[in-house]
């Protein structure tokens, strides 16, 4: 009795952690005596070397109890035979691989940048997908895109509105929970030292932001409150980059900032977190909203026609979109139907979820136009990714099916020694298995070489930690099981199913349905081909005609300076006499000042009418400020009417307007519009001259009605510069520059590249889309090779007796190569109408396009014939060149 | 095909378990043995060399009783088969063989 109890007391003795990790791994029927026997052990341990030590060579025991031979025994139902076999099947597979080490390493390669390929692409798409997703309630933020209506017609989508959408949406629609503002700014901003030079950087990326702005996104703040920060007025935060850029090691919080000169002086409440790469709207400053509200009397708080506003609200989980944009276009109807009739206008403000941004939006001032992508095109490169995956899989299928001829006898004889059905399935399987690791390998190899080169390349600044996420794994390994299964699936299948007696008998086995597959597999393949030759050369043809059509104004030699941030009053005296001392450098040809210039969005927008008959209502136009010199040395002609003139002291009141607004105010010709008076700015203005239109934007944008005002001395100046010395004539201008506008940065760029930045999109998508088409058809010519080759070696007999009776190297070369051309050519056929087809609607997208021209599709379908003829024709030579004694000496 | 030899653990493991008897499982055997011939043996090594053994059928096993020392636990007791004792003759008759072939060096190193 005694002794049961103090047995019983001893198992509820806490025996240490590692008994528990025995527990873990130890199969149970053996867990009972192994765990005794290592007690047994520890109370002698005790004995002899204390409880720590006994302890420590407990846990050390029971490490050495986790070997195979434990925690496997009878948990994997493998016997011995099929472990046995495995081993087998790896051995045999790597005997064939050696045996015909030119054919796996073709299906190596094929298969490994095919991988890669697809890796590379996916990731990418991963990451353009990713934009503004990082916000916990991305899924509920929806951006506000403004419509404009006039006479019944649209006349913009906006992607900036008005200010009092946000507070209407809030104050009358329970679903809404939130709403946050951002009015874009720009300006010189200087940071005094006391006691050093004052630090003064041009900054593009300022917004006014509202305070609720925390409430919506996801962007952190470091230091601060993120309720009290944007809070009252002339308070700024700024990002951890700029802190760093203004302050270094100082502490940012409590300093002031001076934005252009004296005109605000900002104190910094806060410092955020630098905003991410995949964020579609990117700041450095964010100045609180009661600012700007102060600085226009609240219009920028109540305005519904000031449209310059990023809106954003933040709705309720499981709002219904829908019901609420029905409810709010209701709303808006009530509130604003009467002040939409008096001007003949109507206003549309629409919920547009934020993830789409990036990919779906493309409308006017977008934020950071250049970065927004075209979710069709990014779709079309997952496509491809997919061509690319299934050509290099094709590939292994049509190699080993037509191998099955060689292996028919290894078939027949392991089937009458014994072998099952499914062991030979198995046989295959594993082959194309560790076909697969070696390409999986070698594909992440080359994913992580190539990334840099590759980023350069298209200009996808994606950082290496983004490509190397689990989930970049878990491709690997799908697109790993996937290739494994699907083109090992097969041949295992047709290899295991030949008749022993049949294959031993030496009859051969040529099934019709096999080779049909096999030809229609490389049929497409080269659909898929075609199809991306002449898509990318459609493409290039796009562009080419893009950046040649002549644009209506000249770029050419023309420098652009950005005009002074900080000025006082006597600054369009300074700006004459600059202009007077840049004129006398050697190699000027001219200068002239405009509010805008080309390849620069033109947000300014203003409402004209005209004073007696034309359409009802206001037109909004685009507006520019230019000076008498403008139009000439931009090259823009002038349809009817004249240039501002310094003989007219008054064309200050005059304007001229571009023939897009002349066919818009609905004058019957350029010619009428001259002399009429327009109301324009509360005043009426007489037109006295029509400009032809010229592209204010790349050939994406269509060309919008504009006026054009005379104010001297705006934003930039161009400077036309004759010789290609640029910079000498950079280095003259420092010296008026510093005399003129003291304390400000020199800052210009040359309008023809700024200009064609705008194509740098394009540009990157063309290369991307050649590079991959260029693989696509690589890995394509690499099966074909193969093929042609097993091909040959079968046919060597029947070349060999050719011979003999007399055929020609030619006339073999020929026969050979039949047989591989007709699905090519059937290819060809298919490819280029359903090519024509597609690129077709792409170029849709387009305002302006090119006409897709037939010879393209020769010039691909040429190409490809010559690439597939090439690759047969190498080896039909080599067959047709062996002398017939070699092949035919065996039988 | 199968192996019919042991290794030299092995014959140790099933030597141990015959001359044991009543009392040959895990820990008396690696104690015995360390003990005896003052060699480190590993518990881990003989459990598995056990079961090795028993899947080759030289020794069946049953369960035995706890003690206090073992924390109640069971043990395993390991008993030679007759297929065990066999092979443990055919290998010391073997050994007996081999011993006799080699030429007794001992006297010619005398003088």
């Amino acid at each position: 009795m005694n002794e049961a109890s103090k047995l019983k007391q001893d198992q509820n003795y806490k025996y240490p952690f590692s008994l528990c990790f025995l527990k873990w791994f130890c199969p149970d029927h053996l867990h009972e005596e192994i765990e005794g026997d290592l007690i047994q052990k520890f109370h002698a341990d005790v004995k002899r070397f204390g409880e720590r030590g006994a302890k420590e060579r407990l846990a050390w025991n029971v490490l050495r109890f986790f070997r195979p031979g434990i925690f496997l025994r009878n948990r994997l139902s493998l016997q011995i035979i099929q472990i046995y076999m495995i081993r087998n099947y790896i051995k045999i597979a790597f005997r064939n691989f050696v045996r015909q080490k030119s054919y796996t390493l073709l299906n190596v390669a094929g298969l490994s940048l095919g991988m890669a390929a697809s890796l590379l692409i996916l990731q990418y798409v991963k990451y353009e997908r990713s934009f503004d997703t990082f916000h916990s309630r991305a899924k509920d933020i929806y951006r506000i895109q403004y419509n404009g209506w006039q006479n019944g017609r649209l006349n913009f989508e906006s992607a900036v509105a008005v200010p009092a959408v946000g507070p209407a949406l809030k104050n009358n629609f329970p679903e809404v929970e939130a709403y946050t503002r951002f009015l874009p700014t720009k300006g010189m901003i200087t940071y005094e030292r006391p006691g050093e030079e004052p630090v003064t950087f041009r900054e593009e990326k300022a917004q006014y932001a509202d305070t609720s702005l925390f409430g919506v996104f996801d962007f952190k703040l470091i230091h601060g409150n993120t309720k009290q920060c944007l809070k009252g007025t002339n308070k700024v935060i700024i990002s951890q980059s700029t802190a760093r850029k203004y302050f270094d090691d100082e502490d940012p919080i409590g300093k002031s900032l001076k934005v252009n000169g004296n005109e605000l002086l900002l104190e910094v409440t806060g410092v955020f977190q630098d905003v991410p790469e995949n964020s579609h709207i990117k700041f450095d400053f964010l100045i609180s909203y009661e600012t700007i509200n102060a600085l226009t009397k609240n219009e920028s708080e109540n305005s519904w026609g000031w449209y310059d506003f990023y809106s954003f609200v933040l709705l309720k989980p499981g709002t219904d979109v829908k019901d609420l944009q029905a409810k709010w276009d209701e709303y808006l109807l009530k509130e604003r139907g009467e002040d939409w009739r008096k001007t003949n206008r109507k206003q549309e403000f629409i919920l547009r979820p934020l993830t789409d941004i990036h990919l779906y939006s493309n409308l006017l001032y977008e934020t950071s136009p250049r970065e927004l992508r075209d979710g069709d095109s990014v779709y079309a490169l997952s496509i491809i990714a997919m061509f690319i995956l299934i050509i290099a899989s094709v590939n292994y299928v049509n190699l080993a099916t037509a191998r099955s001829f060689n292996r028919a006898n290894e078939v027949g004889v392991r089937k009458v020694v014994g072998a099952l059905r499914t062991q030979l399935v198995n046989q295959f399987l594993t082959e194309s298995f560790i076909l697969n690791v070696l390409a999986a390998v070698l594909a992440v190899v080359i994913v992580r070489i190539a990334w840099p080169y590759f980023s350069e390349l298209t200009g996808w600044n994606i950082p290496i930690s983004f490509l190397l996420q689990k989930e970049f794994w878990l491709l690997v390994l799908v697109l790993f099981l996937g290739g494994a299964v699907l083109s090992g699936f097969y041949p295992a299948i047709i290899l295991s199913s030949f008749k022993p007696v049949a294959v031993l008998k030496g009859k051969i086995i040529r099934s019709a349905s096999g080779n049909f597959l096999r030809k229609s597999l490389v049929v497409f393949q080269f659909v898929a081909s075609v199809f991306l030759i002449s898509g990318s050369l459609i493409v290039y043809q796009q562009l080419s005609f893009m950046k040649n059509k002549d644009l209506g104004i000249s770029l050419e030699q023309t420098l652009v300076l950005k005009r002074p941030g900080i000025v006082d009053s006597l600054y369009e005296g300074n700006y004459e006499a600059f202009k007077t001392e840049v004129l006398r450098i050697p190699g000027v040809q001219g200068i002239a000042a405009s509010s805008t210039i080309p390849g620069e969005e033109n947000y300014w927008t203003s409402g004209i009418s005209r004073l007696t008959g034309g359409p009802e209502g206001t037109n909004i136009v685009t507006t520019a400020a230019i000076d008498h010199d403008f139009i000439p040395q931009y090259d823009v002609q002038i349809v009817a009417g004249r240039n501002f003139d310094s003989r007219f002291p008054n064309d200050k009141e005059n304007i001229l307007i571009n023939r897009a607004l002349a066919a818009e105010l609905e004058f019957k010709s350029p010619e009428d519009a001259v002399g009429q008076l327009v109301k324009h700015w509360g005043d009426t203005v007489k037109i006295v001259g029509v400009v032809e239109d010229f592209h204010q934007m790349s050939l994406r944008a269509k060309v919008i009605p504009a006026v054009f005002h005379l104010i001297p001395a705006s934003q930039f100046y161009s400077i036309k510069v004759e010789t290609e010395n640029y910079y000498a004539v950079l280095q003259a201008l420092e010296k008026p520059w510093a005399e003129f506008f003291a304390g400000n940065p020199i800052d210009y760029f040359f309008l023809d590249q700024f200009f064609s930045r705008q194509y740098e999109r394009d540009d990157r998508f063309g290369q991307v889309f050649t590079l991959f088409t260029g693989l696509a058809l690589f890995i394509a010519a690499l099966g074909l090779l193969g093929l042609a080759s097993f091909m040959t070696l079968q046919r060597t007999r029947e070349i060999g007796i050719r011979k003999v009776l007399g055929s020609s190297v030619s006339g073999i070369i020929l026969l050979l190569s039949k047989g591989f051309m007709q699905p090519v050519l059937i290819a060809i056929v298919i490819a280029c109408p359903l090519a024509w087809f597609l690129m077709n609607q792409w170029l849709q997208s387009f305002p302006y396009r090119t006409n897709i021209n037939l010879w393209i599709f020769g010039i691909s379908g040429l190409l490809v014939l010559i690439i597939a003829f090439v690759s047969v024709s190498s080896q039909a030579m080599k067959a047709a060149m062996t002398k017939p004694a070699e092949t035919l000496k065996y039988e | 095909m199968g192996k019919d030899y042991l290794g030299e653990f092995e014959e140790l493991i099933l030597t141990m378990v015959a001359a044991l008897q009543e009392d040959a499982y895990g820990a008396a055997i690696s104690d015995e043995i360390e003990t005896k011939f003052k060699r480190e043996v590993n518990l881990s090594a003989v459990h598995v060399t056990l079961y090795r053994l028993e899947d080759k059928g030289y020794i069946k096993s049953r369960m035995g009783g706890g003690t206090k020392e073992r924390g109640g636990r069971r043990k395993r007791i390991f008993t030679v088969t007759s297929a065990g004792l066999a092979m443990l003759r055919a290998m010391k008759e073997t050994r007996l063989e081999l011993w006799k072939m080699v030429p007794q060096l001992g006297l010619g190193l005398k003088d």
